[in-house]
């Protein structure tokens, strides 16, 4: 049990101090790698939850794909960033007043009372006991049953995402030549081979047609 | 959990409808592709024939109480359908002269408004969230669809911004919920908070965290810094449905909830309400005043409205939600209209500006005159719909004893007449550079006599719209 | 070690020349005398490179490469002096997705330490190997998803078990496009020929790893080596019928079986490693565009019509048989819709080239 507390605290202070460091870290990159360093350890914290599937997905989809391209963008993207920071210090104060107050707020709400950790009674789903399901079925169990139009409608997001992402980025470059396999093997060489006598000392003669 | 999928047949066949969209965009070439708003239209209008065929008087839930189909989930069905069909005719001229890619603008259009109904439809947190999402992404896309335009992008970016920043709040304050009363079930909620005795204060958190959340989404005011670029950036008609769509769709989930969830701790929200709702009216109408840009000018007005309509939730416990029902309809016949009459205009002079609108009713007497009445109507006076709605909230507001919020509604009312008055002198007084006349596609015409036909028809003979929201209302008490 | 004189070797026989065999009986030794001489190369870092990461970048890409091996099920398992011992390192319940998870880690060794290196080769191939990694990973997670379905566990162990003794059991034939898309998604993952286009020593120099020398050059190396052997390993656990074969593995005592099981596993993995130096010294290397294309306009949608198939027939039908052939036909159909429309899909009449060159004209005329 020790273990695990510390276990919980290592991870949770690693998730903190890894976010702090993406906003605080000069270079772009190692904020992106900050990032990622958030992600894994939140992994950690869903794996001690007992949530291990949710902490695989989180690892393939944000840190094997997601962060990839964020890494991807930052690495093409030549931004000079403390130049980018130059005027960002003097919104600090007010920015750290409002910061201030929402946590005097948050403090005050948590410490005015005790907070309840207890399972209230009236669940209305019960979540089967994890000994005897493995996470994995547990949530398939839900997602494809009661949770079923959720799922689709997280899937239609993303279908809009996707289109949108296209329509708003694609456009149809008509200034490139692009290789076109039938029209070459279709060539033959009366059309693409033209013979000229061309006068010896005669200018100008050269002429495409 | 027997769920009869019948009754998601309006949803099936608004989605299959922006499949169809999208994949008839595929195969059509450039020339043809002005089927597609008739495809749009015309599903759209089976979609609502269907819905009031089949769904009259239904009271049913699906998924366990995830998706209800009630009367009042069936009116604003019926509303976002029909208010969906009037975007895409909007859009239909504006389309074609100033955006490309129409497939994948009228299919994201309809998959918003599927978005709206499930929103209206839900019984539950998540997919409330899932829907307010669903809704959003595609708001972002269509705000940033004019992508040649600086200011559409600029407007996006803001709007996806604040969005995310708003939907980070809302599922934080879900979560609270859930994690104090295990459950995401609106009648679960109800229960569970008239049976707690002691209110924790991480409920409260979650609960004002939810309000800020969908703040945002509505615009009201201390989150309201999104609005005026997103529509001033946004491609006319999905100014339009910004304006209107996605404040009904928000409403149409702020009343369910409200009504349903968190009916038993109304003196808590109650004055959070009354505080956003005051500031809102009060800031949304002064900044307006200072606004040139019509765009402008009608998304700081929208924000006034958000603040009459925020009162009328505030009022909730006592009258109901009939007066903002009907303010929302009424709200959305008049902007549409204006709108729609910006947009003819822009599509020939080009112009969005309050000055570029000078002597228009001289150059398109008809967009003139539906354009006047649309703002007067916005503006409250009395013989158009405006009028009877704001009479019934301001009514509501006063008989829950908020009567002093009611005198400012009044009062920020009367600051509104006078800026849209200063339109309605440009329109009429002012002389215009260039004394061409406006040429009106035939279609826009058609609609704009529809919509004024709805705006004094509906503010003379308000009957058939008071019980349609009678009847929607009841199911939600 | 053994892979690298293999590699050697099978490129030798493949190109008709000897490979190496001076170092011991046979060139036996080469790779030792390989791996003494990286030991005392100079180490060089060149200062004008980000050095944390320079330095983190051959660990990040080595350490997820050991590190899923733990969960590969070598054999059934051994019994030595009473004591059953599984050959796996760890069973854990959700196995194949640590392993598309630690994975999906590797590009990062590859893509850090190109930009690290502060070299514009390397970033090239750093690019490049992102943008490639993604598109197939996709691919590798999708294909496997049918066979999670049919085995309803994602414990790499059982779904060996699971797969039976014999060839017509196993999954290779129940989902063989999966399977196929599985492979060549797995070799694109290894970032070898054909799919090396982040190394492309012809263009790039020497790609990613253009500034690293020495050991961490060895680490990057050792690391490509492990992928093959892991992607081989899970390749065969999972489509092959991990360490069964023909009943073969139950023969022998309780300890001998285990040896066995061990032995048709390494021999199946071997036979995958073979194709991958088969692979790499037969086929030329992917243009871009074409790498694209066939990540993302055949394998995914054939990984994709997998999963569909796999879910539809076995909902109506039960029947593995029946799965197996359509899958196949599906695949088919699919493929040959996406290569009609390629082909059909008129591109944009391209800038004529006379245009270009009509600057002549106007000097003439």
């Amino acid at each position: 049990m020790i273990i695990q507390t510390i276990m919980f605290y290592v991870l949770a202070v690693g998730t903190v101090g890894a976010g702090v460091m993406v906003i605080a870290s000069r270079n772009p990159v190692h904020s992106v790698l900050f990032l990622i360093l958030a992600f894994f350890n939140s992994a950690g914290l869903f794996v001690m939850m007992g949530a291990e599937f949710l902490a695989m997905i989180l690892i393939i989809v944000y840190v094997g794909a997601v962060a990839v391209l964020f890494l991807f963008v930052v690495m093409m993207l030549d931004i000079n960033f403390a130049e980018l920071r130059a005027g960002f210090l003097q919104y600090l104060p007010i920015g750290g007043v409002i910061g201030i107050i929402l946590l005097a707020e948050l403090v005050m709400v948590f410490a005015s009372g005790a907070i309840e950790i207890e399972v209230p009674t009236n669940v209305a789903s019960p979540t089967p006991p994890p000994d005897e399901v493995t996470n994995t079925q547990a949530l398939g169990d839900v997602l494809y049953t009661r949770y079923a139009y959720l799922f689709q409608g997280a899937g239609f997001i993303l279908l809009i995402a996707m289109v949108g992402a296209i329509v708003l980025t694609h456009r149809r470059r008509t200034d490139v030549r692009r290789q076109r396999i039938a029209d070459q093997v279709a060539r033959d060489p009366k059309a693409a081979v033209r013979l000229t006598d061309i006068e010896p000392g005669a200018e100008g003669t050269w002429k495409s047609d | 959990m027997n769920n009869n999928f019948l009754l998601l047949l309006p949803e099936f066949i608004v989605t299959g409808l922006a499949f169809v969209v999208l994949g008839l965009d595929l195969f059509l070439p450039e020339r043809r592709k002005w089927v597609l708003p008739i495809v749009a239209v015309v599903g759209l209008v089976v979609a609502l024939v269907v819905s009031l065929r089949y769904l009259w008087g239904v009271s049913d839930s699906l998924y366990d109480g995830v998706i209800r189909v009630d009367g009042y989930a069936l009116f604003f069905k019926a509303f976002f359908i029909a208010l969906g069909g009037v975007v895409v005719l909007v859009s239909v001229d504006f389309v074609r002269r100033n955006l490309e890619h129409p497939g994948e603008y009228y299919g994201i259009l309809l998959f918003t408004v599927v978005a709206m109904m499930l929103l209206a439809a839900s019984g539950e947190l998540l997919t409330a969230y899932i829907s307010l999402e669903l809704l959003s992404f595609g708001l972002y896309v269509l705000v940033a669809y004019d992508r040649y335009n600086a200011k559409s992008n600029e407007g996006a970016t803001k709007y996806i911004l604040l969005g995310a920043f708003s939907s980070a709040l809302l599922l934080f304050g879900i979560s609270q919920v859930y994690g104090l009363l295990g459950t995401t079930r609106f009648d679960e909620i109800s229960s569970a908070l008239s049976s707690a005795d002691a209110l924790s204060p991480g409920l409260i958190l979650g609960i004002a965290l939810i309000i800020a959340g969908l703040g945002f989404k509505v615009a009201a005011v201390p989150f309201h810094m999104w609005a005026p670029d997103a529509y001033e950036g946004a491609p006319i008609p999905i100014t339009a449905h910004l304006a209107v769509g996605s404040k009904a769709a928000a409403f149409a989930l702020v009343l369910r909830l409200f009504a349903e969830a968190f009916m038993p701790i109304v003196e808590q929200w109650q004055i959070l309400l009354i505080g956003l709702a005051v500031i809102t009216m009060l800031l949304g109408n002064l900044v307006a005043l200072a606004q040139r840009n019509l765009k402008r000018l009608l998304a700081y007005s929208s924000v006034g409205q958000v603040g009459y309509l925020l009162m009328g939730v505030a009022a909730l416990a006592a009258t109901g939600s009939g007066g903002i029902m009907l303010h929302l309809v009424a709200y959305a016949v008049t902007n549409m209209a204006a709108f729609l009459c910006l947009a003819a205009i822009y599509n020939i002079t080009g112009r969005d500006d309050i000055a570029g609108m000078a002597g228009v009713a001289r150059r398109a007497p008809l967009v003139g005159l539906v354009f006047a009445v649309s703002l007067f109507s916005l503006a409250g006076l009395p013989i158009f719909v405006g009028f009877t709605s704001k009479f019934y909230l301001f009514n509501a507001a006063a008989a829950q004893g908020l009567l002093w919020v009611a005198g400012i509604a009044i009062f920020s009312s009367l600051i509104s007449l006078y800026y849209y008055l200063q339109v309605v002198r440009q329109l009429y007084i002012e002389p215009a550079e260039d004394a061409a006349p406006i040429p009106v596609p035939r279609l826009t015409l058609g609609v704009l006599g529809a919509l004024f036909a709805g705006m004094v028809g509906l503010g003379v003979y308000p009957a058939p719209l008071m019980e349609a929201v009678q009847y929607a209302s009841d199911a939600l008490f | 070690m053994a892979m690298i004189l293999a590699e050697r070797k099978v490129s030798g026989w493949i190109q008709d020349r000897h490979g190496p065999n001076r170092v011991g009986p046979w060139g036996i030794l080469q790779p030792i005398a390989d791996g003494v001489k990286f030991l005392l190369k100079e180490d060089l870092i060149p200062d004008h490179v980000d050095k944390p990461i320079y330095l983190l970048a051959p660990a990040i890409i080595l350490v997820p490469a050991l590190v899923t091996c733990g969960v590969v099920p070598f054999g059934s398992s051994i019994t030595i002096s009473g004591y059953e011992i599984p050959l796996q390192i760890a069973d854990i319940n959700i196995g194949v997705l640590y392993i598309l998870a630690i994975t999906s880690l590797g590009v990062y060794g590859v893509v850090l330490g190109a930009w690290a290196s502060n070299n514009k080769y390397s970033l090239l191939g750093g690019l490049r190997s992102s943008a490639q990694m993604i598109s197939y990973e996709l691919t590798l997670g999708l294909s496997l998803i049918g066979v999670l379905m049919l085995s309803s566990s994602l414990s790499l162990r059982e779904i060996a078990i699971q797969q039976g003794s014999y060839p017509w059991t196993w999954n290779f034939l129940i989902h063989f496009p999966a399977f196929l898309a599985f492979t060549t998604a797995a070799f694109a993952e290894t970032n070898r020929l054909p799919f090396d286009l982040a190394e492309a020593e012809q263009e790039l120099v020497g790609g990613y790893h253009t500034e690293y020398s020495s050991m961490k050059f060895a680490m990057y190396f050792m690391a490509e080596y492990l992928h093959m052997i892991v992607g081989s390993a899970v390749a065969v656990t999972l489509f092959l019928g991990g360490w069964h074969f023909f009943g073969l593995e139950t023969v022998g005592g309780p300890f001998w079986s285990g040896v066995i099981s061990f032995g048709i596993f390494f021999a199946k993995t071997a036979f995958f490693l073979f194709v991958f130096i088969w692979v790499r010294w037969t086929l030329p290397r992917f243009r871009y565009d074409q790498l694209m294309n066939l990540g993302w306009k055949f394998l995914l949608p054939i990984a994709i019509t997998t999963i569909v198939v796999t879910a539809t027939v076995w909902a109506f039908t039960q029947s593995k048989l029946l799965v197996g052939i359509l899958n196949v036909v599906a695949a088919f159909i699919v493929v040959a819709i996406v290569a009609t429309t390629l082909v059909m899909t008129r591109e944009p009449e391209p800038v004529d080239d006379r245009d270009i060159l009509s600057f002549t004209d106007e000097s003439s005329s």
